[in-house]
Order: C-alpha cells, then structure tokens, then sequence
C-alpha cells in the first residue's frame, strides 16, 4: 500500500504485512515527521474480529504493558481542558491539552494520537476547521475526532455526526467528560474495555468525490496497481428537447465552455509537471506518459461538463496534444 | 466572520490567498513569514494530501491599532490553485474575512486567471458572501517576467470594480507587504462599519 506523509507529502511503499491491526509508525526520511500508517479496512465486515496479519497478534497482556494510548483534548476553556485531562488520567490514557486550533492541528500532527477531543469553537482555528482538514488528509483521516458543540445549539448541531464536518462522534460541553467514557470504551481505549470497535471513521466532507489517488509514484517507488480507467459516472437523463436553433447555439456554447476548461485543466498539469511533460514530448507520448496527472482533471471535467458533450471528442488528450505540438515545434 | 477572543481580547481576522496555480500565493505567504517579526507571529503550518497543499500561519500585527480594546490578530492561508482541486478551496474559504486574489501576469495565464476569480465569485457566493462587499485586493504577480500582460488589460479583465490592486514580484518581495497592508486595511474598515 501506499502511505503519504500528513506533511510534505512525499508518498512511501508500506508493506501491508508488516502492519499490525493498529498500524504502524513511520518517520518521513524528507522532513522527518513521524506519522501513524493504518492497513485499509478489511472487505468483508464482520466476518473476521481481526486482520489477516502475517505478524502474530499480540498478546493481551503484551497490549497492557504498552504505553498508555494519547488523547489530544484541544478546549479554549483552559479549566474544562484541564478537569477533562485529569479524568482521562484516571481512566489510564495519556492526555494532551491544547487551547486554540493551529495548536490542535500541530499536537496531531507530532503525535497521531489514538482520538482528539476538539472544541467546536476553538480560537485561530475553529475545531470544525481542524476536523475537516484532518478528515480530508488520507494520513490523519483514521484519527477518531469527537467535536464538542456548545448546549445553547443543541437543536442545531443535533445531526448525524458524519454529517457534521466529518467527525465521528459529537458530545456537548456539558456531557464532558462523563460522555467520553463509552466511546472510549468502545475504542478499546480504556482498560477492561470490550474488544468492540467503532464505525468506521466517516467519509471525507461530502463536498465533492474525492479526487481518485494518484497512480504515478515518485521515482523509485513504482505504484503498487495499475491505474483504473476512469470510470464513466452513470450518464443523467437526456435533456428535454429543446427548441432546434437555441440548442445548437447552446450546445456550441458548451463546446466553447468545455475546450475553455480543458485549456486551463492541461495547463494547470503541464505546469506543475515540466520536467515529465517535456521528457514526453521528446518522446511523443504524451498522454500516456501525463495520464495519471491527468485524472483529477478528468473527475472535474466530468463534473462540469454534460455528458453530451464530452463524448463527442476526449478534449483534454485533444488539448494536452496540442500543447505538446506547440512545444514540440518551438 | 471574525472570531472574536474576549478572554484573550482579540479579534481573529482570516485572509486567504486565492489564486490559479503557480501564481505566486505560496511565495506571498512565505515572503512574509521570513519577514514578520517572531514574536508576533504563530507558527507556519503546512498540510498536504497526496497532491495539494494548504499553508497557514496567523500572526498579530502590533501598529494596526485596536476596535475597542480588541488587537486584531490575522490568520493568512493560501488555497490550491489548480482547478480540480475546488474542495478544499471552498473548505478554506469558510469564515473569510477578505480575499488578496493573486493573479499570474503571464499571457498564457490569463484564461487561468479569469477562472480562478470566477472561481471565487462562485464559492463565496455558495456561502452567502458577495465577492463585491467582500474587502479584495488584487495583486498582479510576476511583473518581473517579460511575458508579462500590460497591466491595463489585466486590471480591465480582472479588477472591473477598481478594487486597490498592486504590482509585485513575490519572489523578490516587491509589492507583498503593501498588498497584505491593503486588505488588512479593508478588513478592518469593515469590521468598523459592522460594529456600528
């Protein structure tokens, strides 16, 4: 599998048998950052209560001597932090306090820890903010995030918590920190706690799909499958028919509007890959050579252009081989 | 939206760096971190998925004065600029308090440009803001190459309501400093006229 760092980026070859059920720590060996990998979850739920693993599980007693798991507990009130960080001493968990957004961000980052306890309305950075961002980054995605709201909003953020920003779970200040105790519990955080898990952790905010993961791995680390073909979203309906000529000034309008962002769509990937772009140029392939770069393009294009009208010709091979004609002449 | 801190007495002010790719918001944003003042600055926070990156940094800029008795602290972030990545733009601009819109003087950037600030106009609109009463600066970047567009044209594409707007080099720090000083500037005046 591949792991990226939550960081800078660079992207890393991780054998999966190598992981355990909880994952692993890895350094970055470019910036150096020390982040939490996790094996994707197993297909068929339910089934089986534990990973298929070449590493043998450890044993229960082993899992108790470890150190205690870390809780983030990011809360602007400072006494609230404190008092909830006490208790999760008493509940045997490693808690550490922070008081506003970025620094929430920033503990996370350092520790990867097993859950984060953030305050909706954190200063710098509101909690929200942080939980989006985490749930957006595939390194920090399988961190559980419980978003604490305030009691004055109770019919207001009475929603499903996946529904929320992304988080896992969402409790009220006033419920603290006695709330934390059954899903904690649930974790498999607290001791004598039964072995039961969660749900899994909530999909990325639906704002749009996300983007498909990039194919090409940096030089010397080969992607692990071969790319998919860009799949075809299910096609919508034909529109009613309209009247014949606005249609036809309407369907070159869309041709126009569709070769204007294959435009802007090639030039954003030439321009942030010369180097591969000018080697495939000398090389006259082009569209193989940027088809993995070209995919987030294409789940754009596809977004925002008809159906219709992307089949009438693939406009971004089309433009990205017009670009390289212009070079290739210069 | 400003976040006001009444236990700390500070009024948290977010400007985003919006803009195509490439066009030189990374290099706003760097530039002025290595010349802010380290005690008055937080720190600079990078977060990148496979592919994109957010930078982030806020600091508290001291000679801006108070709005009654509240200091005004700034959170900068820049967005991706590639045109896929539309998400996460929209995720950062929640909460904005105003725009620097760094447009790429290049020629060949142009259709780049016009989408980005439609782009901009799109979004804020989806969460309730109108890009005309938002505080906006524009910064013409990259002034420095010689494939640069004559700047009246570029002003007459992208800057058709006469927001204050400056030339920069980003790289070499020209006109940085005076575009963050206008939308700081325009922030303020705004935060002013709503707590009237």
């Amino acid at each position: 599998m591949i792991a990226s760092c939550p960081k800078c980026g660079a992207r890393y070859r991780i054998e999966r048998s190598r992981l355990r059920p909880e994952g692993a720590r890895v350094r970055c060996s470019r910036c150096e950052v020390v982040f939490r990998v996790c094996p994707p979850p197993q297909q068929p739920a339910g089934e089986r209560s534990e990973a298929p693993t070449s590493a043998p599980p450890e044993p229960p007693a082993a899992q108790q001597q470890a150190a205690p798991p870390e809780v983030v507990i990011a809360d602007s009130d400072v006494a609230l932090g404190s008092a909830t960080a006490n208790t999760l001493v008493a509940w045997g968990l490693r808690p550490i306090v922070v008081h506003d957004g970025v620094d929430a961000i920033l503990a996370v980052q350092r520790t990867l820890p097993a859950i984060v306890i953030l305050d909706a309305a954190l200063p710098k950075m509101f909690g929200f903010q942080v939980c989006e961002l985490m749930k957006r980054n595939e390194s920090l995605r399988s961190i559980r995030v419980v978003l604490v709201g305030a009691i004055h909003h109770r019919d207001r953020y009475r929603r499903a918590p996946s529904d929320l920003y992304g988080a896992d779970v969402y409790v009220e200040r006033q419920e603290l920190p006695e709330a934390l105790r059954p899903i904690l519990q649930e974790l498999g955080l607290l001791a004598g706690a039964r072995e039961k898990t969660m749900p899994p952790p909530a999909a990325p905010p639906p704002v749009e799909p996300p983007p498909p993961p990039a194919a090409v791995a940096p030089e010397g680390r080969p992607p692990e499958s071969e790319p998919a073909a860009v799949a075809a979203p299910p096609e919508p309906a034909p529109a009613p028919a309209q009247e014949a000529p606005s249609r036809d000034d309407s369907l070159a309008e869309q041709v126009a509007a569709a070769e204007r962002l294959a435009r802007i769509i090639v030039s954003d990937v030439v321009l942030y890959n010369e180097e591969k772009f000018a080697a495939a140029v000398r090389s006259g392939n082009v569209v193989e050579a940027l088809r993995a770069e070209l995919q987030e393009g294409r789940a754009h294009f596809q977004q925002r252009i008809d159906a219709r009208v992307r089949e009438s010709k693939d406009f971004l091979a089309d433009e990205l081989l017009r670009v390289a004609r212009t070079r290739g002449s210069s | 939206m400003s976040f006001i801190n009444y236990s700390s007495r500070e009024i948290n002010c977010k400007i985003v760096y919006y803009g195509p790719g490439l066009c030189g918001k990374t290099t706003n944003l760097q530039y002025i971190y290595s010349k802010t003042n380290p005690d008055v600055k937080g720190k600079m926070i990078s977060l990148a998925t496979e592919t994109e990156r957010t930078l982030f940094f806020d600091f508290l800029p001291l000679a801006l004065g108070q709005i009654r008795g509240f200091k005004t602290r700034f959170h900068l972030y820049t967005v991706p600029g590639q045109v896929f990545y539309d998400a996460s733009r929209k995720l950062i601009l929640k909460g904005v308090d105003g725009v620097v819109f760094v447009a790429d003087s290049q020629v060949e950037r142009m259709e780049a440009n016009l989408e980005s600030m439609d782009n901009l106009k799109t979004n804020l609109a989806e969460q309730g803001y109108d890009l005309t009463k938002v505080p906006l600066v524009i910064q013409h970047n990259k002034r420095d190459l010689p494939n640069a567009a004559p700047l009246d044209e570029m002003r007459r594409m992208l800057n058709p309501r006469a927001n204050p707007d400056f030339e920069a080099a980003a790289t070499v720090g020209r006109g940085v400093f005076e575009t963050l000083k206008s939308v700081a500037r325009e922030v303020l005046r705004d935060l002013k006229q709503m707590g009237r």
